[in-house]
């Protein structure tokens, strides 16, 4: 498996053969676990209605990640 | 560094003997006689060295290991005295290499400050020393010095003139007393480099002449200590460029501190009082750790950084990942320790203090550090707090199975390989009742769970009261009675009737209208679904037998006598044969025993004879007579006694002692306030009061004269009013005056009342008066003990709510005008709770299950769910409900999560553990973890925030295959009989076009299009419609201008139609561009052709109806939906030509477009079916649950990889980001519900 991004920095992980993944460290995983026991991950449930400036924004975004990858 | 004072003289030395204690017990000097021991030899001599320019006399020391591993060690200082020592009379220099802790060091007025690990001197090294050659140059002459074994082998003596200044010592460490004596290169240099850094502008020079080419360093630092951290710091990555310096200059206290942080988690903090390495630490760490604990602290507090901590930042916190050197200097250190590695001086108070200022200050003018520095540390602190918290989830997990979360339903198996464990969204299905909560049983008798238990394991079979699909209300068979949960929390729910039932505060109970509603949700307004029994009595209309139980049907509104339920119940499950008779026949001869077990059917023959065989046990049971001699005995006394009043006399006596005392005023005022008191405790009385009133006004308003009355009143109104009826007729007559807004009203009223229309909205009409009026009824016969329906009449116009019939109305529509029957209605109508009180204690609860109905009474008159049933076998399939938590983060935003309860539940519910050390995968409790969630976005967000959480915390379970997701059906189509489900959107599309293509013939162009030709061709054209339709937007929802492009692109004689042409193509040639901006200038567009130089290639500037201008050009063209539909209509246009002909049952129409045949189609399709869709789990009862989802035969089960959940976790990671709020509204909208259909 490729590197994978380390969900609390953000920084290139190995994924393979490391104890902590798919975090880079010990730390970030721990932090990660922090905040799932402090509720600090949430999503939002409503929804509005999108402005076509908004849309735009959001393709350009998505344009950007899947030239990325 | 500060001046020297005195000159360095023969009479500062003090003298002291010991050689032979030396090398008797060199350990005690030196430490050790190991390696350290002999490198220690050439610090010593190198820190009187520096003790030499530390007092400011000597810059260069230079180290030399020779090839015979002796060493030589040169300063540019005063050189050693050379005078002869008054009470030795011997050289100073002498004394010096001779006697134990001579040397300057000694004497306060000589150094200010001096070294020397412990303070041996030079002398040591001599004694321990094979040889050891001593030269001195000083003032302008050489002396030398030679010593064996510590002893001279002669006197000091002058042997030449010199320039040079300063001392050399050489010197062989004796091999009878060193372990070994072969010195290391790399460990002097280190050791000589630290003492460069603590020194600054000392130049350390090492040489190493034992290897060729010689190596040497040369150690010269003038950043001092802050270039000795960035040298410790140097393969690590510092999180802010610089080291902090901060120095301190003062005869008493020197202090040098400095730090800088790397991204690591160790510490490494070296702390030295003067120049000797504190390796135990002492009080000017101290006071350093102190100083920035409490610095970084205050400024974590008063910057904001902590906000959402709830611990303070710890020492341990604060160092991680900190590289430091505090140096301090003062006169005459004290030590501490064996190895004296500890500062002892009292010096914490003053450097603290000192660093308080300095890093306070530092932060105040670099935010930008301050923040990495704080930062890091409150990192340091949450993760410790998220550390400690798994802890503690593992520990309560350890303790054993009893601690599983009460929520979780668990499976009999114990393999986990065999046992699979379904997470669920939603309210814990499973609410429960106090062990001794009473169940209502059609037997007469009413039994609490525990007891209930008892009987089932005993074999018999109990039945309860249950409301049926139809509403009506029926028995049912008690199964698997048991304890639920163990060490449940309670609610205690106190109904209206005074009757009480303790449960899960999830516990469902069932409303009037049949629904649902948890114990905890319950408001006092609510209508329960009572469950009310009484004994038949012959004297009411109708009634032929006595004693009988009946039940009060809510359906029906009427009484029901049980045994004929429950007879109707042996029928519907086929207990009777046809040859059993007519007559219905309590077994035991207890006609109160309605349990179906104890009724059977027999011909009436058989029937009477059986009765006339047991007399003793019925009519003639000893009980039943002593009752009725009771009851004749009571009116004979009453008779008599009623009699007796009567007798002339003693009503005689009675009226002429009354009237004397009515003629009192006192006596008459206070009988007024005792009436008035009675009137006001007494519900009774007032209510047959209001009852008579009631009558009297009812009698009034049925004479038409009073109701003429009331209308000439009305009348006259109106005509003293003129202004007021004038005014009332203009509003109105202004208001239907628009006639666009009558002839749209009218319209729509026309669309909407069709015969379907009219009848669903007279049945829900229906319903809501009768609730509304009933609630009313009710509210009333609460109030005053029964119904006044003047009352009702008064609060009816009062509330002026139409939904409220009148009395008399309300009586014809329900009851064929029999107010006895609304009377019973209103008395029976439901309950209510009053109140709900929290419990503190905890007590195993229990449930049943009741086959089909899944509800049953308590003999509380209350009806609930029977919620244990979830559709799942308990064999082996257990199930945990997840609770999404609602946050309300701001006014119009509601945030989804998983609560900290819910994840702990989880983990426990697993088995395996958290985190690095107790995480184990073999403890696992199941091999199979479903995922099972509604259908929409909550659902969704539940099994995002669940499959991120195991690909974080718990990859191993998605690596091992573990995780997956239990696919619930999104539709169920009914057609005729037949039931389907179907799993998604897709499916149900490719049901809908199965059903449109089955019996329609459709023709385009002429040619005929049938089966899976027809099925591609309708899906091409939905495609094909979303498309567009995307893309339209971009043209500001101008379809007409999007027509005529993609007309000039791809239709029959588009540009594309003949050629093969890139798209990008069209946009190089000029004349290409040209047709498409001819077909758009055709569509009534003004156009200009303009060059995009961008691109290097050509556009169409177009002017919009409304004026403003638009550009097409590559850039949109390039997008996916243009070259889709661009695509998909060249395709459809080139395969399938209009008009497009629908034959269906010989009639046949026409349609232009292919939008409209495929609304015709779908609308064909669609027309007898019945769909339903499910929004939640919750909609489907437990069998079809466990058919669609969870029977392991039928089921499909996806399997989660580890590639889905990296994807999910990136959504997440989208969906938690600083990003802006749209991206995240998107996401939620689009990319998510996407993505996860394809997991």
């Amino acid at each position: 498996m490729p590197l994978v991004a380390c969900p609390t920095c953000g920084k290139r992980a190995e994924y393979e053969g490391n104890e902590f993944r798919p975090f880079c460290s010990e730390r970030c995983k721990l932090l990660d676990f922090g905040a799932w026991a402090d509720e600090e991950y949430a999503l939002p449930t409503q929804d509005t209605a999108l402005s076509e400036e908004d849309v735009e924004q959001i393709e350009r975004a998505l344009r950007e990640k899947q030239r990325q990858a | 560094m500060t001046k020297p004072k005195s000159e360095y003289g023969a009479d500062s030395i003090t003298v002291l003997e010991g050689r032979d204690a030396v090398r008797k017990r060199p350990a005690m000097y030196i430490g050790s006689t190991s390696e350290i021991g002999l490198h220690h030899l050439v610090y010593e001599v190198v820190d009187n060295s520096v003790d030499e320019a530390l007092a400011g006399f000597c810059d260069t020391i230079e180290v030399t290991i020779h090839i015979d591993n002796s060493i030589t060690v040169i300063d540019n200082g005063r050189g050693i005295p050379v005078d002869i020592h008054k009470q030795e009379g011997r050289s100073a220099a002498e004394v010096v290499l001779t006697v134990l802790h001579a040397g300057g060091k000694f004497d306060s007025n000589s150094y200010k400050v001096s070294g020397g690990l412990h303070g041996v001197g030079v002398s040591c090294v001599n004694f321990l020393s094979e040889w050891l050659k001593l030269e001195i140059w000083r003032d302008g002459k050489t002396y030398e010095q030679e010593y064996k074994v510590g002893f001279p082998v002669a006197p000091l003596a002058e042997t030449g003139k010199t320039t040079k200044r300063g001392t050399k010592i050489t010197f062989r460490p004796d091999s009878d007393i060193f372990e070994t004596t072969e010195y290391s290169f790399d460990k002097l240099s280190e050791r000589l480099r630290e003492k460069a850094f603590l020194n600054k502008g000392i130049r350390i020079l090492i040489k190493d002449e034992r290897e060729m080419p010689e190596k040497s360093h040369e150690f010269y630092y003038k950043g001092g200590i802050a270039e000795f951290v960035k040298h410790l710091n140097k393969n690590k990555s510092p999180l802010h460029e610089e080291p902090l310096y901060f120095e301190q200059v003062a005869e008493e206290l020197s202090v040098e501190v400095s730090m800088q942080y790397n991204d690591s988690y160790d510490e490494k903090i070296f702390s030295f009082a003067n120049n000797i390495n504190t390796v135990d630490g002492g009080t000017h760490l101290s006071g350093f750790r102190g100083a920035l604990t409490r610095t970084i602290n205050a400024y974590a507090e008063s910057s904001g950084l902590m906000k959402n901590s709830k611990t303070t930042l710890s020492g341990d916190d604060v160092r991680e990942g900190l590289v430091a050197v505090i140096s301090v200097k003062i006169p005459q250190p004290q030590f501490e320790g064996q190895t004296k590695g500890k500062l002892n001086s009292p010096v914490k108070g003053q450097v603290e203090s000192f660093l308080n200022e300095k890093l306070g200050e530092f932060f105040e003018q670099n935010p930008n550090v301050a923040k990495k520095i704080v930062g890091k540390a409150v990192d340091a602190a949450r993760a410790r707090e998220a550390a400690r918290k798994a802890r503690e989830i593992v520990r309560k997990s350890a303790l054993g199975t009893s601690t599983l979360p009460g929520k979780l339903a668990d499976c009999q198996e114990k393999d986990p390989a065999l046992s699979e464990l379904y997470l669920v969204e939603g309210d814990s299905a499973g609410g429960c009742f106090s062990g001794d909560t009473r169940v209502a049983l059609v037997d007469g008798r009413t039994l609490s769970f525990l007891e209930l238990i008892e009987e089932e394991r005993a074999g018999k079979h109990n039945y309860c009261y249950t409301i049926r699909r139809n509403g009506k209300i029926g028995v049912e068979k008690i199964t698997n009675v048991r304890r639920t949960k163990r060490e449940a929390s309670v609610i205690k729910v106190v109904f209206d009737n005074g009757e009480e039932v303790i449960c899960t505060p999830d516990h469902r109970f069932m409303l009037v209208d049949g629904t649902y509603k948890s114990a905890c949700e319950l408001l006092p307004t609510d209508s329960l679904m009572p469950l009310n029994r009484k004994f038949s009595n012959i004297s009411e209309k109708g009634i032929t037998i006595d004693g009988y139980e009946m039940v009060w049907d809510a359906k029906s509104r009427s009484w029901l006598f049980t045994h004929l339920i429950s007879d109707w119940y042996n029928r519907f499950t086929n207990r009777y044969l046809k040859s059993d008779g007519d007559h219905c026949h309590h077994i035991d001869f207890n006609k109160l025993n309605n349990n179906p077990d104890n009724l059977v059917r027999l011909s009436k023959e058989a029937h009477l004879e059986l009765h006339r065989r047991h007399a003793g046990k019925t009519l003639h049971r000893d009980d039943v007579i002593s009752k009725c001699r009771e009851l004749r005995k009571s009116p004979e006394f009453r008779s008599m006694m009623s009699s007796r009043m009567k007798e002339p006399t003693t009503r005689k006596i009675l009226s002429t002692q009354a009237k004397a005392q009515w003629s009192d005023a006192s006596y008459k005022n206070f009988m007024a306030a005792r009436w008035r008191e009675f009137y006001d405790n007494n519900a009774d009385y007032r209510a047959a009061n209001a009852r008579q009133l009631a009558d009297a006004q009812r009698k009034y308003w049925s004479e038409p004269a009073n109701r003429e009355k009331q209308a000439d009143r009305t009348r006259d109104f109106f005509q003293r009013n003129p202004e007021r009826k004038e005014e009332l007729s203009l509003l109105a007559r202004r208001q239907w005056q628009k006639s666009d807004l009558l002839e749209w009203r009218r319209k729509t009223t026309a669309n909407q009342w069709t015969d379907e229309f009219r009848q669903s909205r007279k049945e829900a009409l229906n319903k809501t008066y009768f609730r509304k009026t009933m609630s009313l009824l009710k509210e009333i016969e609460i109030e005053f003990g029964n119904l006044e329906v003047g009352v009702f009449q008064e609060r009816r116009r009062q509330k002026n709510d139409r939904s409220i019939l009148r009395f008399d109305k309300f009586c014809d529509r329900y009851f064929n005008g029999d107010q006895d029957k609304v009377a019973e209605a209103v008395k029976n109508y439901n309950h209510r709770i009053v109140r709900i009180e929290p419990m503190i204690e905890r007590i195993d609860v229990f449930d049943l299950e009741v086959p089909r109905t899944h509800n049953f009474a308590l003999a509380s008159g209350v009806f609930v769910h029977n919620s244990a049933k979830q559709g799942r076998d308990r064999k082996n399939q257990a199930v945990l409900p997840l609770k999404g938590k609602i946050l309300n983060v701001e006014k119009a935003r509601f945030d989804k999560m998983l609560g900290h309860g819910e994840i702990k539940a989880l983990i426990t519910a697993l088995g395996t553990g958290i985190g690095k050390d107790d995480f184990d995968l073999s403890k696992l409790r199941y091999h199979k973890v479903c995922l099972m969630t509604d259908a929409d976005v909550d659902g969704s967000h539940i099994r995002t925030l669940l499959l991120t959480f195991f690909y974080r915390q718990m990859p191993e379970l998605l690596e091992a295959g573990h995780i997956y997701i239990a696919q619930p059906p999104l539709y169920k189509v009914k057609k005729g009989k037949k039931e389907e489900y179907i799993k998604d959107e897709p499916q149900m599309f490719k049901y809908l076009m199965r059903q449109a293509t089955s019996d329609v013939q459709v023709t385009a162009g002429g040619r005929s299009i049938e089966g899976r030709e027809l099925s591609k061709f309708l899906e091409q054209t939905v495609e094909y419609g979303n498309y567009t339709s995307r893309f339209v937007r971009r043209l500001g929802n101008d379809m007409k201008l999007l027509e005529a492009i993609l007309e000039a692109f791809a239709g029959r004689d588009g540009i594309l139609a003949n050629n093969n042409f890139r798209l990008r193509k069209i946009f190089q040639s000029e004349d290409l561009i040209a047709v498409v901006e001819g077909k758009i200038a055709e569509a009534g567009y003004r156009t200009e052709l303009l060059s995009d130089d961008e691109h290097g290639l050509t556009e169409i500037e177009v002017t919009m109806p409304n004026g403003t201008k638009m550009v097409f050009d590559w850039n949109l063209a390039s997008y996916v939906e243009f070259q889709k539909s661009v695509d998909l209509k060249k395709q459809l246009d080139a395969t399938y030509s209009g008009p497009y002909v629908l034959g269906e049952n010989g009639k046949s129409e026409s349609f232009d477009s292919r939008a409209d045949l495929f609304e015709k189609v779908m609308a064909l399709a669609k027309k007898d079916l019945n769909i339903q869709r499910y929004k939640g789990l919750g909609e489907m009862n437990p069998e079809q649950l466990w058919e669609t989802t969870m029977d392991p035969e039928k089921r499909t089960l996806l399997q989660v990889r580890i590639e889905d959940a990296i994807e999910t976790d990136e959504i997440f990671t989208i969906l938690m980001g600083d990003q802006v709020e749209p991206r995240r509204k998107f996401i939620e909208d689009n990319a998510l519900d996407v993505k996860n259909l394809d997991v």
